[in-house]
């Protein structure tokens, strides 16, 4: 509807073509303004770009301005007569000084040229080299370079660039100067993006935290979320796995569900979109919107944060192309040291005799025999999975092979009626844990083009990419096209389009990752590698199997193409109002294919060959209207204002079929099934929304600065309550701006002060299906051939918007000329009406409900500090530290009311040695932290070493026990800590340990450049919290009967050892000494593991070669190597301590080492 | 212009309001509620849904019926899975069947159903009324097994529409209210079948007017022993399962082995199974009654012959179940009882066949299909055999003789070689006869679900004196405890009493 309005008038008013050149006319009507806007405007009209000192200029009486058909001379005459100013035009750039021809002449003037780079050595046009102090000066040719006559030998030269940091240099007598010219990251000029429009940091009044893109040029990211991980305050980036290609989990400030978490809304070039298949190459700048203030212009969708991404645009100017490439391994970081075989037999076979002996179980006598466990010695033949034999005079031969011998430990005994009378255990000694793992590869490149001329410019990139993983079977390859084109039809008509599209694929690890890392890992040494004939071994099945044989037998691949495209109109219907209306169309369509070649399981061939197809197709459509308003009046009153609306909507289908009995491995298409596997289904899904949105900025001298936005939202998956209002307010100070502290003392070292307060809400329906709100009869099983029905939820028809408000505080501190640069916010975000699970009593048929459950709060304190610790300008010398720490605590505020203390849902009671009770922890409790994150466990008080220990504890029950054997326990076992002292070890003898979620996060940076060369050292750390290892508490356990232990059972209690905490280790865990008490406290506070670590994630070294050394035809040319993930200072056993949570295996990040190289032409 | 701009803002921001059915979108791949109850199409894909809800219980049925007997506890190949259960190690920290074990899912669905499909047009009377006969059995039969494992339990016969957040908590009803509801549930489905004695389709997959016949007996026999129904009770109980006899299409098989064979699926013997097939999103318990391939290859079976790959196991058949050598002993005590064989498959590690392992089931070993062996027999929840032993309960409990009830049962067992001489059952005292129905009922149905059942049908005591792992003192663990989350959850729930808290 208001998209039609929009585009109607758009075309109505499209004027008629025209250019400018030095030739061109002017038009103007502007009722009052400063000169500055005057300048501005003219620029906005024209391809004129002006060079000023800004101070000189406010200091000019603002001017009235109505023109027809003037020359731009005629035009700066009047502007600028009685100003005392003059103008000098070069080519499109125009000088604008104070008109003094007085000034101490130098000594000994002299020519000075060079040339003015940025950092990634591009040449810069246009860059203003003026002579402190006087107004002498000129600007950078197309090729950056200048030449300046008359430069007093004592001289300064100041080089300015809008976007760049001013740079001064002591002429000394050197007739070259070139410089490199820093992009602004803090200053005031910097422009950040705030949603649906941009905004001068020195405007801003929310928080808004900035990516330092350049920092994602020189490693190869299958996925750029991964290199967030420690940059942004407030942003938790958690790898989880080391598959190439994958998204990290990405929570800001806590997340806004009770289990911590909650994904920011991603928008590329203001399109919903994901981090997925997103080449870093072709991204401009990455901002995250963290408070709600800044994110309800975005309402319903931006409660967990908004992190938007920009591509490239062009540029005015000479084409520039780029390239670059790099190469580089990846190596599986290694894990837990594992038994030998030797070993791996004995303790077995040890704590097989001592289950026997000491539960007076029988059940497991089986296992001796069985040929099935890697540690029995018989049944062991030709070709068996495992090779442990007794030692007979036909198998002698295979020690002569490399086989092993030892001496049973069994030998002589007689254990549960069993005699055990050979003497000698042969057996082959095969590093298994090392089989799942490779080495990758990974290779990037990418070509990039851009430039323009005075009506269009382009931006163009194109990329390749190829990571392979560390686990048989995982890979990843990108191809990524970029095209940004902006294209000015009239004067004040501009078109801009953008066209992305990538192809992506993904190969999955050949099994699931936790598996391989525990099951796959752990497979028993003693295991057969190669038949007698040669052939490969399977091992017992997919599960527990030979990665030498099941690597290639089961593929799943995903193939995800993406295309992204919008269409942008922007009509400056007055100088200072502007209409721009945008179109986008974003389509993902994903296939999963996946087939298993015929296999060995369990003994039998498996041939159902299953073969699977699914494609999916997911389509937005989103409209948009914005009018852009601004104007100054009397001279220090300055308003911005926007208005908008907007429409989205998502079409979802999926297909899918499946088929088994494949004639062949040879082909793994649907194409050869014999018959369908379950039955072909295709699914359609759709959601839409619909907004009006505004904003409005006012400031008074730059000081006092206010912004007031709101946004009202209908969104299709609710039914009575469809539409939310989200407003945001908030206002800052520019401190520093005032003429008190300008006369402080204190400004000396404090450059720049502004505190900011906003206060801002969000909806969210993020937790909502399409149409899960009326209730929904879901598809059973197949029953004699036909499918059911069932309700399977209730409706929800009065549900509504849930809403966060964010009240933040913040401060932007500026010290020492701004080198050293501090941000801190301390925020609080309630989430009311949350929507999430409500636990029922089960009698109800439901165990929970959908519903507006109650109010949420974030707390939580961020802090960022960017320092440059040494900043020399001539020889580049510098030095900079860049320090992230942030932490966010979640409570629960309110509940239902469900007749329960404090409303409490779920959690688990504990005896509290202080009140004496059995009381009720985690859970959600009003009042309390959120306690789903709470980790609880039973204490290892000691082992038990002496008779009198036991004895005393003779009458102590353990409810993890086997019941007949409640009061039993040995030498070697764990004596737990009996919080209640009731002579009862259960559920009410857990400790609180901690939390899965960290305290603080965060990162450390630093670079260090000198002539070219830069070092850059990137980390990112998390301390406070604490990680189930349940990894190795069942390989502790041996709790899956046959599989290898890691090395640390070696430490177990020994008659002969007993300085030890590893208790005894008795076959499957029989006393639970190993963590598997109760089913679902698997916990003993031994196996829950402080997770604080700090990762050396980036380590890059580069070296910008000297001009003199490239020659004529290269503009730059850079190379770089990178080190990633190389180490990790933690205490933490286990793979991956920044995945948290319960580790249950997992595919670690790599080690990878990346050489590259970059070109500018 | 500025009107113009006027007429922009009020255009953009009035479009919003007027638009709203923009945001009305209807589902094209799911129905929501309200939608389903249409007409008796959808009554009858209710109906199927309903069907494979029940089925999802199976696993549970069979460790709730028999896991809990004498009948496991043995040695196999893998370690065995619910010892809690076996062991009789039953406590509030590791209660089983948490959440009810899902009945209350299974019975909002029933409850749903039983509120829509009266207000639903037939355009025959008889198919709603075979439909409301199949829920109120099914309801009956759901509040029979929780009765049985909990004593009593909450009381629900309406679905639940909306949540009230003040009316949450209800407490567990007596015994002989949920002996109550099942009757009149029993009644109600017996009252809508009136003379519809057919089976759904022809296929004993679906609910029957036989099955809630069945059920009635064995509520009716429970009702008597426990809730002290007694004599009268017990009559009733008697002639339900005497009418099941007189249905037409239910009689006895002439082999027992026949009753499980795959190819001989819907066989006149059984009154209600549940269905498995290949690929129907549904897994048979029984897979855990087998083993993995390569576990057994290397074993022999009671003949001798080597097992080598011969039963063509998939990765997933695992070996978590073996019975107990009392569960053995007395099913093979005399070879020739044909069910011994068609039980168990008894695995040996020598070829004399003196070395026991373990067993895998016989009864429901599936079929073998493109080399992988599928466990997708049809399962019975009540056959007629059972109905037969029932009835000699009743009997026995009417002071009646029922030996011919278990004779009919044995001469079936022995096939041709039955000799009434030898192998007949003469009536003897109430007690002795007690014993001989029970262990009738344990040759007859392992694997089944039914031995735990039985014994408690035949009096607590003898639920004590066969498990070795339950003592005198120990009468409390025939009812299960509840879960802590149970009782969280709802507060008005008080623990099962004897386990303390």
């Amino acid at each position: 509807m208001k998209l039609t309005i929009a585009l109607t008038l758009a075309c109505m008013f499209a004027a008629h073509a025209g250019s400018y050149s030095q030739g061109s006319k002017l038009n103007l009507s502007i009722p009052e303004a400063s000169i500055v806007q005057v300048l501005k405007e003219i620029e906005s009209q024209s391809g004129f770009y002006f060079f000023y000192n800004e101070e000189e200029l406010k200091q000019q009486n603002s001017v009235a301005l109505n023109v027809e058909n003037k020359s731009i001379q005629q035009v700066l005459d009047l502007v600028l007569q009685n100003t005392g100013l003059t103008y000098r035009m070069i080519d499109r750039y125009i000088l604008i000084s104070k008109n003094e021809q007085a000034g101490q002449l130098p000594q000994q003037p002299k020519t000075v040229s060079g040339k003015v780079t940025d950092s990634s050595s591009v040449p810069l046009p246009g860059v203003s080299v003026v002579i402190k102090g006087t107004t002498t000066g000129t600007i950078t040719d197309a090729t950056g370079s200048y030449s300046l006559n008359h430069v007093p030998g004592d001289a300064t030269l100041i080089f300015s660039f809008v976007g760049m940091r001013m740079e001064e240099v002591v002429v000394g007598g050197q007739p070259i100067i070139s410089v490199v010219l820093e992009e602004e990251t803090i200053g005031i000029e910097e422009v950040v993006a705030i949603g649906y429009g941009s905004l001068e940091k020195n405007r801003m009044t929310t928080s808004v935290s900035k990516v330092d893109v350049k920092r994602l040029e020189n490693i190869p990211l299958s996925n750029v979320a991964t290199a967030l991980a420690g940059a942004i305050p407030g942003l938790r980036v958690q790898n989880t796995t080391g598959q190439p290609g994958a998204t990290p989990t990405i929570v800001l400030r806590g997340g806004t569900s009770w289990q911590g978490g909650g994904t920011p809304l991603v928008l590329i070039d203001g399109i919903i979109g994901s981090f997925d298949a997103v080449s870093s190459q072709d991204i401009e700048s990455i901002e995250v919107l963290k408070d709600a203030a800044s994110t309800s212009i975005y309402g319903a969708r931006a409660a967990n944060g908004v992190i938007m991404i920009t591509t490239k645009k062009g540029r005015k100017g000479d084409a520039r192309i780029s390239y670059s490439y790099t190469f580089g391994i990846n190596e599986a970081r290694k894990g837990y040291d594992y038994l030998n075989a030797e070993d791996y037999i004995r303790i077995n076979r040890l704590g097989w005799q001592d289950y026997v002996e000491l539960t007076g179980r029988t059940n497991f006598n089986t296992y001796i025999v069985n040929p099935a466990i890697g540690w029995t010695a018989t049944g062991n033949i030709d070709n068996s999975i495992y090779t442990t034999q007794y030692l007979t005079s036909e198998n002698e031969f295979l020690l002569d092979q490399g086989w092993k011998k030892m001496e049973d430990p069994l030998y002589g005994k007689t254990i549960a009626g069993m005699n055990f009378n050979n003497q000698y255990i042969i057996f082959q000694d095969n590093k298994m844990s090392e089989l799942p793992y490779k080495t990758g590869n990974v290779n990037e490149h990418h070509l990039s083009v851009t430039g323009g001329g005075d009506k269009a410019t382009y931006a163009a990139g194109i990329g390749y990419l190829k990571d392979e993983g560390t686990i048989h079977g995982s890979s990843y390859e990108r191809l990524s096209g970029n095209i940004n084109a902006d294209y000015r039809i009239t004067d004040n008509v501009k078109v801009s389009s953008i066209m992305n599209f990538t192809s992506s694929s993904r190969l999955n690890t050949y099994i699931g990752e936790g598996t391989i890392a525990q099951r796959i890992m752990g497979q028993p040494p003693t295991s057969r590698l190669y038949n007698s004939d040669g052939s490969i071994n399977p091992g017992l099945s997919e599960g527990f199997g030979n990665p030498l044989y099941y690597a290639d037998k089961f593929k799943q691949e995903n193939l995800d193409q993406r295309l992204r495209t919008s269409l942008a109109l922007e009509w400056n219907i007055l100088s200072n109002l502007k209409l721009g209306v945008k179109g986008s169309y974003y389509n993902i369509n994903s296939v999963d294919e996946a087939f298993n070649k015929a296999f060995m399981s369990g003994g039998n061939l498996n041939v159902t060959r299953q073969a699977s197809a699914i494609y999916t197709r997911n389509q937005t459509f989103t409209g948009n209207a914005i009018l852009d308003y601004f104007v100054t009046f009397k001279e220090n009153h300055s308003i911005r204002a926007m208005i908008g609306s907007e429409y989205y909507t998502r079409n979802y289908f999926r297909f899918g079929a499946s088929t088994k009995y494949s004639p062949t491995d040879l082909i793994p298409t649907l194409n050869v099934g014999s018959e369908a596997s379950g039955v072909p289904y295709s699914l359609k899904n759709m959601d839409r929304m619909l907004s009006a949105f505004g904003r409005l900025n006012y400031d008074y001298k730059l000081k006092y600065l206010v912004q007031l936005n709101f946004r009202y939202d209908g969104s299709s998956k609710l039914a009575d309550n469809k539409w939310g209002f989200f407003p945001g307010v908030s206002a800052g100070w520019n401190a520093h701006k005032e003429v008190f502290f300008k006369n402080a003392k204190l400004s000396k070292y404090v450059s720049s002060l502004k505190p900011r307060i906003s206060y801002g809400v969000n909806g969210n329906v993020d937790d909502l299906t399409e149409f899960g709100v009326y209730g929904e009869y879901g598809l059973s099983p197949i029953y004699q051939s036909e499918k059911g029905y069932y309700l399977t939820s209730l409706p929800t028809l009065g549900l509504k918007w849930e809403s966060s408000t964010t009240f933040d505080m913040g401060v932007d501190l500026g010290l020492f000329s701004d080198e050293v640069n501090l941000t801190a916010e301390y925020f609080i975000r309630d989430v009311k009406n949350k929507i999430s699970n409500y636990d029922l009593p089960y009698w109800t048929g439901f165990s929970n409900i959908r519903t507006n459950i109650g109010t949420l709060r974030n707390k939580g304190f961020e802090v960022e500090i960017n320092a440059n610790i040494i900043n020399h300008t001539g020889d580049g010398f510098k030095w900079n530290i860049g320090v992230i720490a942030h932490t966010a605590k979640n409570y629960v505020v309110k509940l239902p009311d469900n007749g329960l203390p404090n409303n409490r849902q779920g959690g688990t009671q504990i005896y509290n040695p202080k009140s004496g009770q059995v009381e009720w922890v985690g859970g959600l409790q009003e009042g309390k932290r959120v306690g789903l994150d709470l980790v609880y466990g039973h204490v290892q008080e000691t082992l038990y070493n002496a008779q009198e220990q036991l004895d005393e504890d003779a009458n102590v029950y353990d409810a993890y026990h086997f019941a007949e054997n409640a009061r039993e326990r040995f030498l070697g076992n764990v004596k737990w800590l009996d919080v209640d002292k009731n002579d009862s070890i259960d559920y009410r003898d857990r400790v609180i340990i901690g939390r899965y979620t960290p305290q603080w996060m965060g990162g450390v940076t630093t670079s260090l450049s000198y002539k070219g060369f830069e070092l850059y050292v990137k980390t990112d750390y998390a301390i406070g919290h604490t990680i189930h290892n349940e990894n190795r508490a069942r390989s502790l356990g041996q709790v899956q009967g046959s599989q290898n232990i890691i090395t640390e059972v070696l430490d177990a209690w020994r008659p002969d050892h007993t300085d030890t905490d590893v208790p005894r280790f008795v076959f499957v865990d029989a006393f639970k000494d190993n963590g598997v008490r109760g089913i679902n406290d698997r916990t003993n506070t031994r196996l829950l593991e402080k997770a604080d670590y700090l990762c050396i994630r980036e380590v890059t070294f580069s070296y910008n070669l000297p001009q003199k050394i490239i020659g004529k035809h290269l503009n730059s040319l850079k190379v770089y190597t990178s080190g990633t993930n190389l180490f990790y200072f933690t205490k933490y056993s286990g793979f991956a301590p920044e995945a948290g949570g319960t580790d249950g295996g997992r595919y670690p990040l790599p080690v990878s080492i990346t050489f590259g190289v970059n070109v500018n032409f | 212009m500025k009107k113009i701009i006027v007429l922009i803002i009020c255009g953009v921001i009035l479009s919003i309001y007027s638009c709203d059915d923009i945001l009305d979108v209807e589902p094209v791949s799911s129905l929501v509620y309200g939608s389903f109850w249409r007409d008796a199409e959808s009554a009858k894909v209710g109906m199927v849904g309903l069907h494979a809800d029940m089925r999802s219980t199976h696993e549970a049925l069979v460790l709730m019926g028999e896991v809990r007997s004498d009948l496991y506890g043995g040695v196999g190949f893998e370690s065995p899975s619910s010892t809690n259960l076996i062991y009789q190690d039953i406590r509030v920290d590791n209660a089983p069947f948490g959440g009810w074990a899902g009945f209350y899912t299974k019975l909002q669905r029933i409850n749903d159903a039983i509120k829509h499909i009266p207000g639903i047009d037939f355009t025959s009377s008889n198919d709603k009324d075979y439909l409301l006969g199949q829920v109120y059995g099914m309801r009956a039969f759901y509040y029979y097994t929780m009765l049985k494992t909990w004593g009593g339990v909450p009381l629900v016969t309406e679905p639940t529409e909306s949540i009230d957040y003040n009316t949450l908590e209800k407490p567990r009803a007596s015994e002989q209210e949920i002996m109550n509801q099942i009757k009149l549930d029993i009644e109600a489905s017996l009252k809508a079948f009136g003379s519809q004695a057919n089976f759904y389709n022809n296929k004993r997959t679906y609910w029957s007017k036989a099955a809630s016949l069945i059920l009635k007996g064995d509520v009716y026999i429970w009702s008597g022993v426990h809730l002290g129904g007694g004599v009268s009770d017990f009559q009733t109980a008697k002639s339900a399962l005497e009418e099941v006899g007189t249905i037409s299409g239910v009689n006895l098989l002439s082999k027992y082995a026949d009753v499980f064979k795959y190819s001989n699926k819907n066989n006149n013997e059984v009154i209600f199974a549940f269905n498995y097939a290949v690929d129907d999103g549904a897994t048979s318990p029984y897979f855990l009654w087998t083993a993995r391939q390569v576990e057994i290859s290397a074993l022999y079976n009671s003949e001798g012959t080597a097992i080598g790959t011969s039963f063509q196991f998939s990765s997933t058949a695992t070996n978590r179940y073996h019975p107990s050598s009392e569960a053995l002993n007395t099913l093979f005590e005399d070879p020739l009882d044909e069910r011994g064989n068609a039980t168990w498959i008894r695995l040996f590690r020598n070829p004399d066949a003196t070395q026991y392992a373990g067993a895998v089931t016989n009864k429901f070993l599936g079929t073998v299909i493109s080399g992988i062996r599928q466990i997708i027999d049809d399962a019975p929840l009540y056959r007629y055999s059972d109905a037969i032993l029932l009835l000699a309960e009743t009997k026995n409990l009417l002071a009646q003789d029922p030996s011919p009830e278990i004779n009919d049962i044995r001469e079936r067992a022995y096939g041709t070689n039955y000799d009434a001489s030898i192998h007949g059952y003469i009536n003897q005292t109430k007690s002795l006869n007690t014993e001989a129905i029970l262990k009738e009922r344990f040759k007859e149905f392992q694997q089944e679900g039914k031995r735990w059942w039985d014994l408690r049908r035949a009096g607590d005591e003898y639920a004590i004196k066969q498990n070795n792992y339950l003592l005198p003192g120990d009468e409390y663990k025939l009812v299960l405890p509840i879960t802590r989350d149970m009782i969280g959850r709802n507060p008005a729930l008080i623990q099962t009493p004897g386990y303390g808290n």
